[in-house]
């Protein structure tokens, strides 16, 4: 006897072996993957057939997590880009104000400072914060 | 069937210029394509998510999340500022490319 219920299980298990993160993207991808099997057994396929089908739509675990893969090589390289012209920008301004000979406490103590507020209190917020409570319903 | 090359270049400008018509999720715009290309656009549905989360990171398009009519969650995607001006740059673009190889076509014809 065909357990739909399992076969999403089993289908998780797939996308989690393969790295593609969990709640957000797997919950979004796995409503997809239930409208699809929905709109399947609506046109008349039995659960099997409807879950086969819609499935095989969604595509390999493998090639999905590495375009995600993509993606965050993409943020981490352009992070690291941004801190590196940070880390330049204010190294130079510090310098420049020791070779204009700026009051001690403006070298010493305020441009290390906001240097430091900049580049590391300072962080991107993730879009996803709000996504990360939802889970998929059936 | 469109060669797959063909397929991945043009993703960003069709779902950019999808979402100009106003807020859609992954399955709507996966059948949207289809539909428009009568079926010779064919993309792997999990595919679509990695492009909608890139073009999310770059602040070209939202999401929310909210409910279909039969209560299931589903994330919308709409559409930007920064995102229409890219799908200005894709139209002027894909326009030019349009432009050269069609007359070179006819040019085959004199």
């Amino acid at each position: 006897m065909f357990d739909i219920e399992q076969s999403f299980s089993e289908w998780r298990k797939q996308m989690l072996a393969a790295g593609i993160k969990t709640p957000v993207p797997l919950v979004e991808i796995e409503i997809h993957l239930r409208e699809g099997v929905e709109k399947e057994m609506q046109a008349g396929a039995d659960a099997e057939k409807a879950f086969e089908k819609a499935a095989r739509r969604i595509g390999l675990a493998g090639e999905i997590s590495t375009e995600f893969d993509k993606n965050t090589n993409r943020n981490t390289f352009m992070h690291k880009r941004y801190l590196i012209a940070n880390a330049v920008l204010w190294a130079a301004a510090i310098l420049a104000s020791a070779v204009i000979h700026a009051p001690v406490v403006f070298s010493i103590i305020i441009l290390p400072t906001l240097a430091f507020t900049a580049l590391v209190i300072i962080r991107p917020k993730s879009n996803d914060s709000d996504c990360q409570k939802m889970t998929p319903s059936a | 069937m469109i060669r797959k090359e063909l397929v991945a270049a043009s993703a960003e400008p069709l779902i950019l210029s999808l979402l100009a018509n106003g807020e859609s999720y992954g399955y709507a715009i996966i059948q949207e394509i289809k539909a428009r290309s009568e079926g010779k656009l064919h993309w792997t549905d999990g595919m679509l998510y990695p492009v909608l989360h890139r073009l999310e990171d770059r602040k070209l398009i939202k999401s929310r999340w909210g409910e279909s009519e039969t209560g299931r969650k589903r994330k919308y995607y709409s559409l930007k500022e920064h995102g229409k001006i890219a799908m200005n740059r894709h139209h002027d673009e894909w326009t030019l490319v349009h432009s050269v190889l069609a007359n070179l076509k006819k040019e085959q014809y004199v």
